[in-house]
């Protein structure tokens, strides 16, 4: 089951299925988180020498590319999932904001205001730094 | 503090460093913008996203979601029936 990660999506943080398992007895729909996994476990979560894998619990996955598949075994119905997670700050712009991903004020927590402006400062002066250096340059005939 | 008062500090710090620098080489609106929000993306990148494994920065990010609160989202993906619905296929 593959999950589409909305634009806004920057990091995973924690996922739920509101599903059913006819093996372990749970009829009614209820809640229970997904586990994180890595590439180095989906052999064991998809594949068994002479069975169906059983999962205890839903798996996620995440592939580059910011793409999130959620396993799940043959007993698990799967019918909501909800999940967390951090979304990429809105563009700071000075004018009137243009549309929803674009903000007049910083969304991160107000201390930490000067130290991205102090980032800032640096990115540019490194840059300015490095156009400094090549305009210093002499130029070859 | 808004867009407008971190492009002043960003234009104070400037002078401060270099007078030569706020003269000749002043940034404009634009440039110091496009700064701003590199740096915001840079200090998100650098102090959340940088621990190696991804199950390491999650902890790091849930145990600072204080400070992070205003971008932590929850979002519910609806059952097939809905019009966001998700397509869904079982492991063979």
């Amino acid at each position: 089951m593959s999950l589409d990660l909305p634009e806004d999506f920057l990091y995973y943080l924690q996922s739920f299925s509101k599903a059913t398992n006819s093996l372990a007895g749970v009829s009614t729909p209820s809640w229970t988180p997904n586990r994180l996994v890595d590439h180095a476990e989906i052999d064991n979560i998809t594949n068994a020498l002479f069975n169906k894998p059983i999962l205890r619990k839903p798996c996620v996955l995440f592939e580059e590319g910011d793409k999130a598949i959620l396993y799940k075994d043959i007993d698990t119905d799967i019918f909501n999932i909800s999940y967390i997670y951090l979304r990429k700050p809105k563009r700071l712009t000075l004018e009137n904001p243009p549309a929803e991903t674009y903000t007049n004020e910083c969304e991160l927590d107000p201390y930490l205001h000067p130290d991205i402006v102090e980032i800032a400062v640096k990115l540019f002066i490194e840059d300015y730094k490095y156009k400094f250096a090549r305009s210093a340059q002499p130029q070859q005939a | 503090m808004t867009v407008r008062e971190m492009q002043a500090a960003f234009d104070m710090q400037i002078q401060l460093i270099s007078e030569s620098l706020a003269i000749e080489e002043k940034p404009d609106s634009f440039t110091i913008l496009y700064f701003l929000n590199t740096a915001q993306d840079k200090y998100l990148k650098d102090v959340y996203l940088s621990k190696g494994r991804m199950q390491d920065n999650i902890e790091f990010i849930q145990q600072r979601s204080d400070v992070l609160r205003n971008l932590i989202v929850r979002r519910t993906m609806m059952s097939p029936d809905s019009p966001i619905a998700i397509s869904a296929t079982e492991v063979d």
